[in-house]
């Protein structure tokens, strides 16, 4: 069987060697097992109490235990099927009744050849790693093997904390014979003169000093070999890793040295410990950039989920809005037409003292308004009028900033249609109510953009939009709300002041003269007539 | 002479855009896939508060209180070529489930995919499942939970707290995308407050259970429907912000800015609900 020889030390020498008999029963226990199966792989990871771990897996046509190949198999050949069925039978149960139904677990009978020694393989090698570590002083020695370990280690602690050293040291006892072996690990040896020693001895991280006789083979590794004067050896002697000093002495057999390429016990134990180090740095790297990719981004899928559906619902939003002010804008055009274009007319002359004018009106509607109630409230007649006050002034202050708003709306849309713009050229020649339309969307286009990039989630990028959408929007409301203060709306036309007052307001005054004749007063000319005259884009006029 | 139709063409384009493209920026129909069934369980030992978090993309999904001595049962069915199982344990942070062996895996194909998970009933834990397409049924009762955190995409997630959790918990939150969704026995979960954060579909919010205080529920819908079941002796005080959002304000007597039920002052535990909608309806039921 060719892959025999590649199984770890540990299943081939010390466990079958070190663990007593009747230990049925007394089973380690499992703190987490994994089971997979699927088409390529049938596998088992155990892990135990004791930071032991054991992992079986049956993957690509290669049997693996902890890693290291131990066989091959078929798919769907018998050995596969028994390995498969008995992760079927045990993947139900966990800890106790987990460890107990593998480790009873016995290979199928049917099984012939390599395959029956491959799962008498398994079923040993489990039954060994599920079986309790005996510690050295407790554990009875077979006959003819002694054992020693220092302290309150075990062996098996020992030799995994060997396992860099457990494949030369596998290399060493080749074909050494072990009935009669002593075992010692990390202790000291000496042979007196006189004293002698019978069967092989294996010493793991010692020092041997012969001054007697040895009778049979020496195995050391990761120590020092001292034959003094009269020292003797009868077999042979390998040394894994470790030094020869002869002072005399004589070995019977052959001196076989074995290296792991240079490297102490030592310093591979260092790079065990700087690799596990390493690895636990980078997973907690990793963990901590995960978890903040994760804090980021809760979750990319519902996070898309949940931009669209508000990025709809924002459009939604913006597109019924504009309709609801488009069939008020067409209420207005139908209704109160002329107030609308006076007002209009005033925005779009006076801009600035409209907005000022909006702004104080603003800032007065809710004193006027309580003021208008308490000034009806003194008196007895006044009283039932303000059943009528109450209601109907905030009706009107709302219906007047809707006129105002549809006004500088109006004058946004013509603004619009002179610029050109590739695919609105239809406004140009529409009527009225397009016109007004097409100013209200473009008043709202920060909103709409806003919602729009709900979508992509940009946070900061909508809140922005969304507030220079609202500026805008209060903006209008503003300057339409003082223009309809202005001509008490929309009844008093634009005077020839109010259309100079923006001019004024904003051209440099120059040196002021005292002796500057006033200026002439210009013809009493209708303003929105003049307007509407020369302004052929404001086409209501022939539409209507 | 052109119309300004473009306008009302908007919502089309944007129900076309927002549902239109996501699917078209799926690769073709997935693989033949290779399933993988994978068992994880971990023993109890003496464990304190955990941190445990569950991520699934897609598939069917369970979930519940597991049986004694086990602190979690993970039984998985997946494609090994697309996915592979997560259970890491370290610390007081254990995380659970199956993720992608690479980015932009389509869930198309993997609907089949399977989650079994059993967590300890007796360790406090925060609990963190994120969920990608998948079909849920989550019973959270049993557990011990001190703080909820439930995100999902396009599902299809039934939640219930089958028994009253043992400690308050600061604060429970969905977060869901376009998901039929529904939670059950939300008084058993004892949280102050509930978060609730839907994008579009159908939200059922059963309060029944044991309360054993008062709680703040702010539920923020985008597009759909939510239906709130109250139990007949909770006192229940609603409020919403909604734009063309309607309201079956069934057993609620509207006082100020607030509806609320009829025995609000002398209920023996009060719950306040937010609701910040569009687009969709409100039904309040209530359960005797």
């Amino acid at each position: 069987m060719s892959g025999f020889d590649r199984i770890p030390l540990l299943c081939a020498l010390a466990l079958p060697a070190l663990l007593p008999q009747g230990i049925e029963g007394q089973l380690r226990t499992v703190v987490s097992n994994e089971i997979a199966v699927s088409e390529r792989e049938a596998s088992l990871r155990l892990e135990f109490q004791d930071d032991a771990s054991l992992a079986i897996s049956f993957a690509d046509g290669t049997i693996l235990v902890d890693g290291e190949p131990l066989g091959t198999f078929v798919r769907r050949d018998a050995l596969d099927l028994a390995w498969r069925s008995l992760l079927g039978e045990v993947v139900a149960l966990d800890n106790g009744p987990l460890a107990t139904a593998l480790h009873d677990w016995a290979p199928p009978e049917a099984l012939t050849g390599e395959a029956a020694q491959l799962a008498s393989l398994l079923d040993r090698t489990m039954e060994e790693a599920l079986a309790l570590p005996m510690a050295a002083a407790d554990a009875e020695p077979p006959p003819q093997m002694t054992i020693s370990v220092p302290g309150e280690e075990s062996l098996l602690g020992a030799l995994l904390r060997r396992t860099g050293a457990l494949g030369i040291l596998a290399e060493a006892l080749e074909d050494v014979p072990l009935e009669r072996a002593i075992v010692r690990v990390g202790e000291d040896v000496v042979v007196e003169a006189g004293e002698e020693l019978e069967g092989t001895l294996i010493l793991v991280d010692g020092d041997l000093e012969v001054r007697g006789t040895i009778r049979g083979d020496v195995v050391v590794t990761g120590g020092v070999v001292s034959l003094r004067e009269g020292g003797r050896i009868t077999g042979d002697l390998r040394l894994a890793e470790g030094e020869l000093e002869r002072s005399g002495g004589s070995v019977g057999g052959s001196v076989r040295l074995l290296d792991a390429g240079g490297e102490t016990p030592l310093e591979r134990g260092d790079l065990e410990e700087l690799r596990r180090d390493l690895e636990r740095e980078i997973r907690r790297d990793v963990m901590a950039s995960l978890e903040s990719d994760r804090k980021r981004s809760p979750n990319m899928v519902a996070g898309a989920f949940r931009n669209v559906g508000r990025a709809i619902a924002g459009l939604l939003e913006n597109v019924v809005t504009l309709l609801v002010l488009a069939t008020l804008g067409a209420l207005a055009l139908h209704f109160v037409r002329e107030r609308l274009e006076v007002v209009a007319t005033t925005a779009r002359r006076a801009p600035v003292r409209a907005a000022v004018v909006g702004l104080a009106g603003g800032f007065l509607l809710i004193p006027v308004y309580v003021l208008g109630i308490v000034a009806l409230a003194v008196t007895i007649i006044g009283i039932p009028f303000i059943l009528v006050w109450a209601p109907l002034f905030p009706l009107a202050a709302a219906l007047a900033t809707l006129l105002g708003y549809l006004a500088v709306a109006r004058n946004v849309g013509e603004w619009v249609a002179e610029q050109e713009y590739r695919g609105l050229e239809w406004i140009r020649g529409s009527n009225v109510l397009y016109i007004m339309t097409a100013g209200i969307a473009a008043l709202m286009v920060p909103c709409i953009a806003a919602s729009a990039l709900r979508v992509l989630g940009l946070g900061f990028f909508t809140g922005l939009l969304t507030f220079v959408g609202s500026t805008i929007g209060i903006l209008a409301m503003l300057i339409g709300f003082g223009a309809v203060l202005i001509t008490r709306g929309g009844r008093i036309r634009p005077l020839e002041s109010y259309s100079d007052f923006d001019e004024d307001f904003w051209a440099d005054p120059g040196p002021v003269s005292p002796t500057e004749p006033p200026k002439p007063p210009k013809p009493d000319a209708d303003p929105l007539r003049e307007n509407t005259e020369q302004t052929p884009e404001h086409g209501e006029e022939r539409d209507a | 002479m052109p119309r300004p139709s473009s306008f009302a063409t908007l919502p089309s384009l944007g129900l076309i855009a927002a549902l239109g493209l996501p699917l078209a920026a799926l690769p073709s129909q997935a693989q033949a896939q290779s399933w993988r069934s994978v068992t994880m369980s971990r023993q109890f030992s003496g464990e304190g508060a955990m941190d445990v978090r569950v991520h699934f993309g897609a598939g069917r999904l369970s979930m519940g209180p597991g049986e004694g001595g086990v602190l979690y049962r993970m039984q998985l069915r997946y494609d090994e070529d697309s996915f592979e199982p997560v259970a890491e344990y370290a610390g007081s942070r254990l995380d659970l489930g199956v993720k992608g062996t690479r980015r932009n895996i389509s869930w198309r194909g993997h609907e089949s995919q399977e989650m079994d998970l059993r967590l300890a009933r007796g360790v406090p834990m925060d609990l963190d499942l994120e969920f990608g397409a998948v079909r849920a049924q989550l019973d959270l009762g049993g557990i011990l939970l001190t703080r909820l955190d439930l995100s999902t995409g396009a599902s299809e997630s039934e939640v219930e707290i089958s028994e009253p959790n043992a400690v308050r918990m600061t604060s429970a939150g969905f977060h869901v995308g376009a998901a039929d969704f529904r939670v059950g026995s939300l008084g058993n979960l004892n949280a102050d407050r509930i978060t609730v954060d839907a994008g579009m579909g159908r939200v059922v919010l059963d309060f029944g259970g044991m309360w054993q205080g008062d709680a703040n529920v702010s539920v923020d819908m985008g597009l759909g429907s939510l239906e709130l079941r109250f139990p007949v002796g909770l006192g229940v005080r609603l409020t919403k912000d909604t734009f063309l959002t309607s309201l079956d304000s069934e057993g609620l007597v509207k006082r100020g800015n607030s509806y609320y039920s009829l025995d609000w002052d002398e209920a023996e535990h009060q719950v306040t609900v937010s609701v910040d909608a569009a687009f969709g309806s409100i039904n309040v039921v209530w359960v005797r």
